[in-house]
């Protein structure tokens, strides 16, 4: 739920832009959370009413032929839980709740200026990971497999490196306020699998191309300065990362890259605007910043016009002339294996 | 315009009487494809709406398209009201509404006629231009003339004319009119009613359709000298009106079952047309599967992967998921069969009532397969049935049958709104992991029962087998395994029974000189039955079982209260003067059969298999005879 | 996300690192006779589920009556050993409530192409996601050697004794004739290589894919793929970037043709055409209709039907 903290509104239309995620990821808690509370009504049902319940559950066809207690009597209390396994139920079931019912913000972080950006993201998903921790923890005990010394740091907080693969891939998306100078995306690298969504919505002048070192074949990387086009990452099946920038500047790239869009990385990239020349000067050249830009460019197109390969017969004739950077690039790219094959 | 009348003379100087009566039965009949029917439903939904207690009930010939004009061929349907709850389709008609003097003739010759009927008839034949129809009129005019009925013709084209070009495709609606004037139905509500039958046609048809209405209401009003008066009783309870075979659907729908596997056989097929339109709001699913067995594979599949699934089907049908059943049972699968009795053997009579499967429904799978059989006997029974029969399925992880019948599936008549529970539905398949040492056939040696176990649940991996199996499903060979499961098969319906209440006595639960025991749709019929005879003084009382297998307790005891036992029933049974039939060689009664066996009481029976349901009429006649001939059964 | 009634929060629970290795697949010792054809699915089988790393108790092998289908039995993940000829409707039962399973079926030719052949048609049409072997000894092997519609016209059994009286049915040529079928592959159980490529080839299709594979019954027909198992020769590979290639065959299977198995034209004549044994994929379109994503609904809470009910009964009010 957009928070009204949000500067600028940019965060958001930015969670606006995700909201097809962010819903569907309230839907599964609401569905589990009422799954549960069902469960757990049938249960004290079970327990405490056992006629009752049977009767209700028998249906008016059954009042007057069926005896509703010795119908209960006959399942037995096959789903008994153990003390324990009712305490966790009911704690995970208020971690639930908890969640399901408030319009808490799951989705929305601020990097406090000069703040850790990896910080940030791990303490939100380590939040996050309490729903998950809590279905875990129930379905133990339903099972009648739980061991309170084993488990039940599950009803805390789990951290994302515990997530399993479908938990991965349940994981609602977060939107992270930052600043032009704290924003530092290599370490996020480790938190984008399953279908993680980063959006980082920056203010100030940022490095030319500061997603290009995230991508990997299949993970979604956009930078834009537009709220909206960020819908198409909250569409892709795969984990993803976008910059959304407070303006459109000549110095930043806008590009995104889809996995599902072809097998190579110039397939894949589709490249909205390119800084023609790095922001700075030669004297104050900093080289990640032009490492950045460089990546993608290769990445970008295709091999025969970038790297100036071999032009064999039937290869395209090189569009633009060979660029020593791009030379560079070609000999990295040839260096690592970024293709599925 | 003339008022002919045959059997009684003309009216002079028109005066209107009122007949005050408890209970009336109409029949519309025609040729098929004229309406009949949608008039009737509309005139039965008006007077539900009114107060009135209603059944009504198709008459359906065999064909799609009989030749028109054919006694064999009437098509149509027959109302019944009471002032009070009507449970059966009665004894015999009191007025018919006929489109032509042959659809008449074919009630006439089959006895649904009151001998004082009286009779409404389009009269364009009696003087339609080709000389052999006019000739037909005439010869039935002659047989319909040995009874006393009262024959009034009707210009229904004539009048019809007037509005529509097509009378064809009017002529149901101004006889929706002539009934409304004769039973005095509030018109705002047969509006409303019109409105609702034709709501996917356009306003045009509708205003038609009024118009039509209003005509036959003016013509009635107009030309007619008699009304009936059949007291309303408003009621505040929500009502809803359907058929049985709308309830089994909208049952299932409220029971949580999500699959219904089937291949269209009449009459079970309206169920899945029914779901067809609206189960996949409910996230339900209709499989039309390739024939019957595939039907039964699709349901039992869905079941085991962790669903309690439904198939529904009559008796040819039945016979094909034989061996799938056996399945069920043996591996204990829950799963619900649903099936709409008509008469067999065989293809036997598609469109008719009987109760001849329930034999085939309780042995009818080689090997012993012990289930649950649930008989419901009114419509509204037909609706809650289904939840029941599915929690019963998946708590005993067993087969359970819902015997339904034709006269259920296409009588219409009023019963309560439900009052919907979201705890009449299973939850969502469980998944929870199996613990160490549960096996998939964990029997509780008391009860016989065991957990379910559900694909998708870690550690409960297994092969689920229709060979012998131990409690771990492994194939069994060695004979000690067989037997113990087999005994676990059966106790789970022996536990199950011990659950269940004694049924109630309809009458004197202290005794009498025969009580009469039915299952079924014929409830209704059976208890109108018994309570003429006994308002005539008989020592008759009545029994209805709806739970067949298992066998409530206290059956036994109840018996000795009587002098005699018998069941009345829709099948067949040889009576007891019938050539070479001796005690020991007659062949009862299903029921009877069923009775004798667990009772050991020397149990009678009446059955007819006329292809209609039973009359109440007749049930007081065999009652009758059955206490005067006493203690020879 | 894929949300349905059995993949919501709670049991995704059971999502774990695990990682599974052939043996985790492996149920009781087959008791199959020695040599028979059908251990060597068995292990193709097995090896391709640890290779796909399918979890144990997602998936389920749905047999009939036969030798072959006692195959569940020997796995360690879910089985429905049903009854005869009558795997396939309980297969497509089992997918439709649950698409998050994965379906396999194991069948004999007496199985499919006889008793279930009505059934064997019509999954085909309904091209539900599910994985159907057709285990082919041309024989009837449980019941002891008699005839099935597979069995060579002239071959002798104890049903026929003095031979076979018609024709044998060609089951690729069946299949490839009925409209939707969408993925048709053969193989045969003595080429290991080829038996396991098919397999995932199979696995990896969406929709139904039908997979006939030759096996040999050293009891009661010994004979009947001896010379082809002598003379890789009279063998043809189909070949094709798009089809199914098996590693390390080339060397004994040198007899290679090119098919493209998006041609459905050229896959009927070549099934039809009896002049070699032929493996590999005759056909696969994977733009046909599945009927589990035709028929899908969404799913509702107990909650939400009975509002709907509710509004339903307002048409039905008196
Ligand atoms: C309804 C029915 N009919 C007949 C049988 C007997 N039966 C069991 S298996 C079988 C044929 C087996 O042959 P096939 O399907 O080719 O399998 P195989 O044993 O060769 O693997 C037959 C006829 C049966 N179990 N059920
Ligand atoms: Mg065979």
């Amino acid at each position: 739920m957009p928070s009204e903290t949000v500067s600028g509104g940019r965060a958001a239309q930015a969670l606006e832009a995700m909201s097809a995620s962010v819903e569907s990821f309230h839907s599964v808690v609401a569905t589990a959370e009422e799954e549960l509370r069902t469960y757990s009504a049938h249960r004290r049902g079970v327990s405490e009413f056992r006629g009752e319940q049977a009767l209700m559950e028998l249906g008016p066809f059954s009042v007057g032929r069926i005896d509703p207690e010795k119908f209960a009597d006959l399942l037995g209390e096959a789903d008994a839980l153990s003390p324990e396994a009712i305490h966790a139920v009911e704690r995970a079931e208020a971690i639930l709740v908890a969640f399901a019912g408030s319009d808490k913000d799951l989705h929305c972080v601020t990097v406090v200026r000069g703040g850790d950006l990896r910080d940030a993201v791990k303490g939100a998903l380590t939040e996050v990971g309490q729903i998950f921790g809590a279905s875990r923890a129930v379905e133990m005990a339903r099972a009648g497999i739980y061991r309170p010394d084993e488990h039940n740091h599950l009803l805390g907080s789990l951290p994302f490196r515990q997530w399993n693969r479908a938990e991965r891939h349940l994981a609602p998306p977060l939107v992270v306020e930052v600043e032009a100078d704290d924003l530092v995306p290599a370490g996020l690298g480790e938190f984008l699998d399953g279908e993680v969504k980063v959006v980082l919505v920056v203010s100030g002048i940022t490095a030319p191309a500061p997603l290009a070192r995230l991508i990997t074949p299949g993970t979604f990387v956009m930078q834009t300065a537009d709220p909206a086009a960020l819908a198409r990452m909250a569409a892709s099946p795969h984990p993803g990362v976008a910059l959304l920038f407070d303006e459109e500047r000549d110095g930043q790239a806008r590009f995104t890259h889809d996995p599902d869009q072809g097998d190579t990385p110039w397939k894949r990239i589709t490249v909205e605007h390119l800084p023609e020349q790095p922001m700075v000067g030669r004297g104050r050249r900093d080289p990640t910043w032009l490492e950045e830009l460089a990546h993608l460019k290769t990445l970008a197109a295709p091999p025969s016009v970038s790297a100036g390969a071999v032009a064999g017969e039937g290869a395209e004739p090189a569009a633009e002339p060979v660029e020593p950077a791009d030379r560079l690039a070609a000999w990295l790219l040839s260096q690592t294996d970024l293709g599925e094959g | 315009m003339k008022l002919p009348t045959v059997g009684e003379a003309a009216p002079s100087g028109r005066e209107v009487r009122t007949h005050r009566v408890h209970d009336h039965s109409v029949e519309i009949v025609s040729d098929s494809g004229e309406g009949a029917q949608k008039c009737g439903q509309i005139f039965g939904s008006v007077s539900a709406k009114m107060g009135n207690g209603v059944w009504t009930v198709e008459i359906i010939p065999a064909e799609v398209e009989p030749p028109p004009r054919n006694p064999a061929g009437a098509s149509g349907i027959r109302i019944r009201l009471g002032d009070a709850e009507v449970t059966n389709w009665g004894d015999e008609t009191n007025l018919v509404v006929a489109f032509n003097e042959q659809a008449l003739l074919g009630r006439h010759r089959l006895n649904a006629l009151a001998p004082d009927a009286t009779i409404l008839v389009e009269s364009m034949w009696a003087t339609h231009p080709d000389p052999s129809i006019r000739a037909q009129w005439e010869a039935a005019m002659e047989e319909l003339a040995d009874r006393s009925y009262r024959i009034i013709e009707v210009p229904m084209e004539e009048e019809c004319l007037t509005v529509v070009d097509n009378p064809r495709k009017g002529k149901n609606m101004f006889v929706l009119g002539l009934l409304s004037w004769i039973f005095d139905r509030d018109l705002e509500r047969a509006r409303e009613q019109i409105a609702h039958a034709f709501r996917k046609k356009s306003e045009e048809i509708y205003e038609r359709n009024v118009q039509l209405l209003e005509r036959g209401y003016g013509w009635a009003e107009e030309h007619l000298d008699f009304r009936v008066e059949v007291a309303t009783q408003a009621s505040d309870l929500p009502m809803v009106v359907m058929n049985g075979n709308e309830a089994v659907a909208l049952g299932a729908v409220a029971a949580g079952l999500e699959l219904a596997a089937m291949y269209p056989i009449t009459p079970a097929t309206s169920v899945s047309h029914m779901l067809g339109e609206v189960f996949e709001k409910y996230g339900g699913l209709v499989h039309q599967a390739e024939d019957e067995i595939a039907a039964a594979g699709v349901a039992i599949g869905s079941s085991y992967a962790g669903r309690c699934s439904f198939t529904i089907t009559s008796g040819p049908g039945l016979a094909l998921k034989t061996e799938f059943l056996g399945l069920a049972v043996m591996a204990e699968i829950p799963l619900v069969v649903v099936d709409v009795q008509r008469g067999g053997p065989s293809t036997g009579l598609p469109t008719k009532v009987e109760q001849s499967d329930l034999l085939a429904a309780m042995f009818g799978q080689p090997g012993d397969a012990p289930k649950v059989i649930i008989a419901p006997a009114t419509i509204e029974e037909c609706f809650h049935v289904m939840t029941t029969a599915r929690r019963i399925a998946e708590a005993l992880r067993t087969v359970v049958f819902v015997l339904s019948d034709a006269n259920l599936a296409t009588g219409v008549a009023p019963f309560p709104r439900p009052d919907l529970s979201a705890e009449w539905q299973a939850g969502p398949p469980d998944q929870r992991p199996i613990p160490e040492g549960l096996k998939p056939y964990s029997w509780d040696s008391r009860t016989g029962i065991s957990r379910r176990f559900i694909p998708g649940q870690p550690g409960g991996e297994h092969t689920l087998t229709g060979l012998a199996h131990d409690e771990g499903s492994k194939v069994a060979y060695d004979s000690v395994i067989n037997e113990r499961s087999s005994a676990m098969r059966s106790r789970k319906i022996a536990a199950f029974q011990s659950t269940l209440l004694p049924p109630e006595v309809n009458g004197d639960p202290e005794g009498g000189d025969l009580l009469v025991v039915g299952w079924g749709s014929t409830k209704g019929a059976i208890e109108e039955a018994v309570e003429r005879a006994r308002s005539e003084g008989l020592s008759v009382s009545s029994l209805h079982l709806t739970f067949i297998s298992p066998l409530p307790p206290g059956l036994k005891e109840i018996f000795q209260r009587f002098g005699k036992v018998m069941t009345v029933e829709i099948n067949y049974s040889d009576k007891k003067d019938d050539p070479f039939i001796t005690e020991e060689n007659r062949r009862r009664g299903q029921l009877a059969w069923l009775l004798r066996a667990a009772t050991l009481v020397d149990v009678d029976c009446w059955t007819r298999v006329l292809g209609e349901p039973l009359r109440p009429g007749k049930i007081v006649n065999a009652i009758r005879e059955s206490i005067r001939s006493g203690g020879d059964a | 996300m894929i949300m349905d009634s059995a993949c919501s929060l709670l049991h995704s629970a059971h999502e774990d690192e695990r990682e599974f290795e052939m043996g985790d697949y492996q149920g009781p010792v087959a008791r199959w006779c020695a040599g028979c054809g059908d251990h060597s699915v068995l292990t193709s089988a097995q090896r391709l589920l640890a290779e796909e790393q399918l979890k144990p108790e997602t998936t389920v092998f749905v047999s009939g009556i036969g030798c072959s289908s006692r195959f569940p039995h020997y796995m360690k993940t879910y089985g429905f050993h049903g009854i005869h000829g009558r795997a396939l409707p309980v297969a497509t039962g089992v997918k439709l409530t649950r698409p998050d399973l994965d379906v396999f079926v194991v069948m004999g030719d007496g199985d499919c192409v006889s008793i279930g052949a009505g059934h064997w048609i019509h999954a085909i049409r309904y091209n539900v996601d599910m994985v159907a072997l057709l285990l082919d000894n041309n024989i009837y092997g449980l019941t002891k050697k008699q005839t099935s519609p597979t069995t060579p016209q002239g071959y002798r059994s104890n049903t026929q004794p003095r031979g076979s009286y018609l024709p044998a049915m060609n089951p690729l040529e069946a299949t490839l004739g009925v409209t939707n079928a969408s993925f048709v592959a053969q193989t045969a159980e003595w080429v290991p290589a080829h038996l396991f490529a098919t397999l995932k080839a199979a696995h990896a299709h969406k929709g139904f894919a039908f997979v006939r594979i030759l096996q040999r019954c050293p009891h009661f027909t010994p004979d009947m793929y001896a010379e082809a198992v002598k003379k890789p020769d009279i063998i043809e590979i189909l070949d094709h970037p798009e089809g199914i290639r098996a590693d390390g065959i080339d060397k004994v299977y040198k007899n290679k043709i090119s098919h493209d198995p998006l041609n459905l034209n050229a896959a009927r004549e070549l099934a039809q055409d009896q002049s070699a044994i032929r493996l590999g994929l005759f056909f696969r379109d994977e733009s046909y209709p599945r009927y589990e994503e035709t028929r899908a609904t969404n799913k509702r809470t107990a909650r939400e039907k009975m509002d709907i009910l509710n509004e339903e009964f307002d048409s039905y009010a008196v």
